[in-house]
């Protein structure tokens, strides 16, 4: 578990807890919390998320794990836990991961200083809203094969192609892309990290429609559009390298254990509302139990796990290869809960009631609250071993980067 | 498509049963498409009225029952081969709800002349159990039905009432006494939509089919309306059950195969590291695994269609054990389909999303997982009853 504290600082910790506490009970209204408990997948509904991004961003906790000097706290690794794990059972919305977690991160590693001084505050203020251009439709899991082109022309590339899977396209104004600088050597070698506005001409986004029949999930397309050379992030061909390094804060920077805790507590509020076939509450079934305590389990040693990377990360690493078992391990996990969950709700779970999903839109629904969501985060939850580097790919870098075989 | 040995390994119809499902397989592929259904769905009609007029034409809503009532007095063998072929297709007409539920508890209890309008296709139907908060289960019943002259009155809840919102008739299950050590105690009434004092709230399902919850506000029903004998629900419901299970496990027998199909068309084509996904070890096994999960459901569903259809003492622990190997297999198939195929299946775009949510939606249906498994434990003395 978490690294002993005594005495001291102990009480410090407490002291930190209660100040979360005392920010939550002002800034978390009813509507951001509604917008935080019915989330169906790793987004919150979009207006709650960037309402609630502005108020954690106005008290200086938006991206609490950044250095200081770029906006971050300067909070330890048992402060940062606390504070997830507050939020999260608290029942705010998460923040958008792509600029926050995924691209800031990497600015800070590889960007100009202009492109410092430029991107993050306005990531932080929540001015830029990014998303992430990675997979094309013949480039999933073998990224490196992406087509993508950018060509130089003068003080410009002019990018054409198109991305999928783009989470969020339709409300960004800024995407991060890798796109194709080179034919020669590698697949690897020829790939190039662009920062790119969205309100370049030449740029079109269509949703695409998920299981859930919402949308999520963009194809962008790119014809002529001509990005300056000072977008450029990392040397041209040298994107790979920045492009993983990304992937590795995108897969390990979350704490899965945290979002696993509240799983875990849901369904309990399912499982004590909802009658088995035996008419005792499907709680105080045998084979229920067992199943809860394992997964519970599990979920101990995932947080275990991910507390140990986070101090390697505090003490200068980054994750590494070990991003990816955290990765398999939480989402994989996470799935099974969401299993458990339709197991908990019974026939609850079918109803088909999206409006009733929308924080701001206050309609009525039909049935037990505590079914709401169930069948909705059990479809969307396939995703999460696809995006980022699906499960088989995770196991490859494993093996390959971690067991060296 | 696979020709795999799996075809050697399965029991030999007869003729008359490999041509209903060869008629029904062959009408399927080019009376049933995909892109229509979905368009079907955008304009909100809960189902095609047309497709079920042509359902009542090939003979599918007559098929379970007896000649004497002019049905086709198949057994519980010749449903499963439709409903496999029902589940192939991704059909979302209600046959099990209205046909083989609600028509198996009206034929059972005596109501031939609903059974008529059934098989022509005139009038849909829906069998009304569980009530909120309360998972499948004939025990939990507590709809209150009070003796009035010669009749009844109705008053309570009914939820999650499968195809409720399109249905013309409910069986409602009501209690009547307190329940017996032999399941008696509830009676099964019929319950006509337009009968003062029934509000239904209809709503859309996950799987682009609907249901209902019912509220039963003093609802008066005379003698006529009790289904078999009061109080004794549970000799109508029992036989009612094997046989419905059995369609819903064929069905998703019927979809599992489809996962399995697309799965591997879908990765012989798709091309990532310069060569087909299928050449890949680890999804190789995957699917291996996939289509041995499909073959053991389909060898229990075998037997226990012949167990129900011999009527045999062992029919109902084998109903339970194939509820409950469909559901682990389902979900095993279903989520593997997904994962294999990547973010494409994440989509509403193509159909292997759409039979994911089919099997989720059908696995609470009847009872579910630990329902079916604890019923296996009792049945066989692994849990002792007290």
């Amino acid at each position: 578990m978490r690294p002993a504290a005594t005495g001291v600082l102990q009480m410090e910790y407490e002291a930190f807890r209660e100040e979360v506490r005392d920010f939550l009970r002002q800034e978390l209204t009813e509507e951001l919390r509604r917008a935080g408990s019915m989330m169906t997948s790793v987004f919150a509904e979009f207006n709650a998320t960037m309402a609630w991004h502005c108020k954690l961003h106005a008290r200086g906790w938006v991206a609490p794990d950044w250095p200081a000097e770029h906006g971050g706290t300067g909070w330890d690794i048992n402060q940062f836990h606390i504070f997830q794990e507050e939020c999260k059972l608290a029942g705010a919305p998460s923040v958008l991961p792509m600029g926050i977690q995924m691209l800031g991160p990497m600015l800070i590693r590889y960007g100009t200083e202009a492109q410092k001084a430029h991107y993050l505050p306005r990531i932080l203020s929540g001015e830029d809203i990014w998303c992430q251009g990675y997979s094309e439709p013949g480039a999933g899991s073998d990224l490196a094969s992406l087509q993508t082109s950018a060509q130089r022309d003068g003080d410009d590339y002019i990018v054409n192609g198109s991305k999928i899977w783009t989470s969020y396209a339709h409300h960004s104004n800024m995407i991060f892309c890798l796109v194709r600088t080179s034919r020669e050597g590698k697949p690897q070698q020829g790939i190039s990290f662009l920062l790119i506005d969205m309100a370049t001409p030449g740029i079109t986004v269509d949703p695409i429609t998920g299981l859930d029949r919402s949308v999520e999930q963009c194809q962008v397309f790119f014809e002529d559009v001509r990005v300056p050379v000072a977008n450029l992030v990392g040397g041209e061909n040298e994107g790979w390298a920045v492009a993983k390094y990304l992937l590795e804060f995108e897969r390990g920077g979350q704490n899965y254990s945290i979002d696993l805790k509240k799983q875990a507590a849901r369904i309990r509020r399912q499982a004590e509302g909802e009658q088995g076939s035996d008419g005792l509450p499907v709680l105080s079934s045998a084979v229920f139990q067992a199943r809860l305590a394992e997964l519970e389990i599990d979920m101990l040693a995932l947080e275990a796990t991910e507390l140990r990377i986070k101090g390697a990360v505090e003490a200068g690493g980054n994750p590494g290869a070990l991003s990816s078992l955290v990765k398999v391990a939480g989402t994989e996990l996470s799935q099974k809960f969401n299993q458990l969950g339709l197991d908990a709700v019974g026939e609850q779970a079918i109803p088909f009631q999206p409006d009733a999903l929308d924080p701001s839109a206050e309609a009525p629904f039909r049935g037990p609250d505590y079914a709401l969501t169930a069948m909705a985060e059990y479809i969307n939850n396939r995703a999460s071993t696809i995006y980022g580097g699906t499960a088989e790919i995770q196991r490859e870098i494993i093996a390959k980067h971690v067991l060296s075989i | 498509m696979n020709a795999f040995a799996g075809d050697e390994l399965r029991m030999k119809p007869t003729e008359e049963q490999t041509m209903l499902r060869d008629s029904a397989a062959k009408y399927l592929a080019e009376g049933y498409s995909f892109a229509d259904r979905e368009a079907q769905i955008q304009a909100g009609e809960p189902f095609s009225r047309p497709h079920w007029a042509v359902f009542a034409d090939m003979g599918w809503l007559a098929m379970p029952f007896p000649e004497s009532l002019d049905g086709l007095g198949f057994g519980a063998s010749e449903t499963a081969l439709l409903c496999e072929e029902l589940g192939r297709a991704l059909v979302r007409e209600p046959y099990l709800e209205t046909v083989l539920l609600a028509g198996g508890m009206l034929q059972r209890g005596g109501a031939a002349e609903h059974v008529s309008r059934i098989m022509a296709g005139e009038v849909q139907a829906a069998l009304a159990v569980t009530e909120p908060e309360k998972q499948f289960s004939l025990d939990t019943v507590s709809l209150s039905a009070k003796p009035d002259g010669e009749g009844f009155i109705l008053d309570g809840e009914k939820t999650v009432v499968r195809n409720g919102a399109v249905a013309d008739l409910f069986i409602v299950l009501a209690r009547t006494a307190e329940a017996g050590a032999d399941g008696s105690g509830v009676t099964a009434f019929l319950v006509h939509r337009d009968d003062p004092g029934l509000v239904v709230q209809g709503y859309p399902t996950y799987d682009d089919r609907c249901a209902a919850d019912l509220r039963l506000e003093q609802l008066q029903v005379d003698a006529s309306r009790i289904l078999g004998e009061a109080g004794r629900a549970e000799t109508l419901l029992a036989p009612t059950l094997r046989h419905a299970v059995v369609g819903m496990v064929a069905e998703s027998l019927g979809c599992m195969q489809a996962l399995l199909d697309d799965t591997l068309e879908y990765t012989r084509q798709r091309k990532q590291f310069g060569q087909p996904l299928a050449t890949f070890q680890a999804l190789r096994h995957r699917m291996t695994d996939m289509f041995m999960q499909l073959e053991l459901t389909r060898s229990l569903l075998q037997v226990t269609v012949s167990q129900v259809d011999q009527d045999s003492d062992r029919a109902d622990t084998y109903v339970a054990a194939v509820k409950a190997k469909s559901i682990a297999a389902g979900r095993f198939i279903a989520q593997s389909a997904i994962q294999l195929h990547g973010g494409i299946a994440t989509t509403n775009d193509l159909r292997v999303g759409h039979y994911f949510k089919r099997l989720a939606a059908l696995e609470s249906a009847l009872g579910g997982r630990d329902a079916h498994i604890q019923r296996y434990a009792q049945l066989t003395g692994i849990a002792k009853n007290d």
